[in-house]
């Protein structure tokens, strides 16, 4: 006996397997092919006749997805929100490098705990650029739309900027751990802070993890990046609120570490939004 | 002026479909299905894509900036996205418009027609 739904399930997850993580375009197709296979069938054709039929009007589904695969898609290169984002990291890096370089050349910190500051600091400033990046999109989704095209450039943004963060995590990590060695007779004392960096580390992987996951509802991405936002702020400026160990310096107030968390759970709304919304609002 | 039955070289189907899609919008938004449609009809079928194909294109175009799309409920209870042609898709429309046309009226008078 034909199923017709059946059959285009069986359609759609060949053609998701083909194209990716592109499902709203999957979405446009089958809808396409839904309204073929009616209009065959309005016209007198057999269901499974009208299926075959529409799906050999909407073409093969490897060379569909070839055709797709050309249309250029941003990049953390050419996406323009990752551009900016990049353009005032550089900028706040550069920053920072100079005062670093500055405190080194005067004498005032040793070159090996100098470069352990900075790419902590670094490495943990790109999960907050990747978390800006979120806050940009979960707006943008809500005021402008979202589309396949802005999810593939956030997903690959947030992976090869992640990779960096990962990368300098670990170099300020093990760069700590060998000033520890040398001023401390250890290397590793699980200190607050030295567990909590370890715990952006392990961050770092989720990410990555989470975002190589094809066909995820796009919002993951941008929760994710929130969620790190969350994570880095413990890390970096909790273990200042215990006032113990080695990097018990800072005298912090909770006020701020909670306000910023608390924005970030009040952002989350925003993802149960319908896309556009207030382009449709001005619409009315 | 058609022959029935006449297909269409794929390099000249491939670089009509822009200016076929942006003058359809021009007229009011649609959808891919609606458009395939209108095509053919306006064809009199001499213009057959492979329906899927338009996607590309409109995508295409969409990253181009030429035109804007947004999913709206459709009278079957689905959700069916929807294009509209931006400011800066008329001024490319109008840019092929006139290529186009030179193209043709050179054309015309050199086959006399």
């Amino acid at each position: 006996m034909f199923d017709l739904d059946e059959r285009i399930r069986d359609w759609r997850a060949t053609m998701l397997a083909s194209m990716g993580d592109q499902a709203e375009t999957v979405d446009e197709l089958e809808g396409h092919l839904r309204e073929e296979i009616q209009r065959l069938k309005r016209a007198g054709r057999p269901p499974e006749e009208a299926f075959v039929a529409a799906v050999a009007r909407l073409g093969d589904c490897g060379e569909l997805a070839a055709e797709f695969r050309k249309v250029p898609t941003l990049g953390p290169l050419s996406w323009r929100p990752a551009q900016v984002l990049l353009a005032v990291c550089g900028l706040l890096t550069l920053v920072l490098a100079g005062y670093v370089v500055k405190e080194v050349w005067q004498g005032k910190v040793s070159l090996l705990l100098a470069s352990h500051v900075f790419a902590v600091t670094v490495g943990y400033s790109v999960v907050f650029a990747v978390g800006a990046l979120a806050v940009w999109s979960l707006v943008a989704r809500v005021a402008l739309g979202w589309n396949d095209v802005r999810s593939a450039a956030l997903r690959a943004t947030m992976r090869s900027w992640t990779i960096v963060g990962l990368a300098l995590t670990t170099i300020g990590i093990v760069l700590g751990a060998v000033w520890a060695r040398g001023h401390l007779g250890r290397f590793w004392g699980w200190d607050v802070k030295e567990s909590a960096a370890l715990a952006v580390l392990a961050w770092n992987v989720v990410v990555l993890a989470l975002v190589s996951r094809r066909r995820a509802d796009p919002r993951l991405a941008m929760l994710i990046g929130l969620a790190g936002n969350v994570v880095v702020t413990l890390c970096w400026f909790g273990p200042n609120l215990v006032h113990s160990g080695l990097h018990a310096y800072g005298g912090v107030s909770w006020t701020p570490l909670v306000g910023f968390v608390a924005i970030q759970g009040l952002l989350v709304l925003l993802a149960l939004a319908p896309p556009g919304l207030l382009r449709r609002v001005k619409g009315c | 002026m058609y022959i029935a039955g006449m297909k269409l070289n794929k390099d000249l189907v491939a670089a009509s479909a822009a200016p076929l899609v942006l003058s359809i919008l021009e007229k009011g938004e649609s959808y891919g299905y609606a458009l395939i449609q209108r095509v053919r009809d306006l064809s009199g079928g001499e213009i057959e894509w492979t329906d899927g194909m338009l996607y590309p294109v409109l995508h295409r175009l969409e990253d181009q900036g030429l035109i804007e799309s947004r999913w709206r409920a459709a009278e079957n209870g689905r959700r069916r996205k929807y294009y509209a042609i931006k400011g800066q898709g008329r001024k490319s429309l109008q840019a092929q418009r006139e290529q186009w046309l030179a193209v043709h009226l050179t054309l015309a008078k050199l086959w006399g027609v």
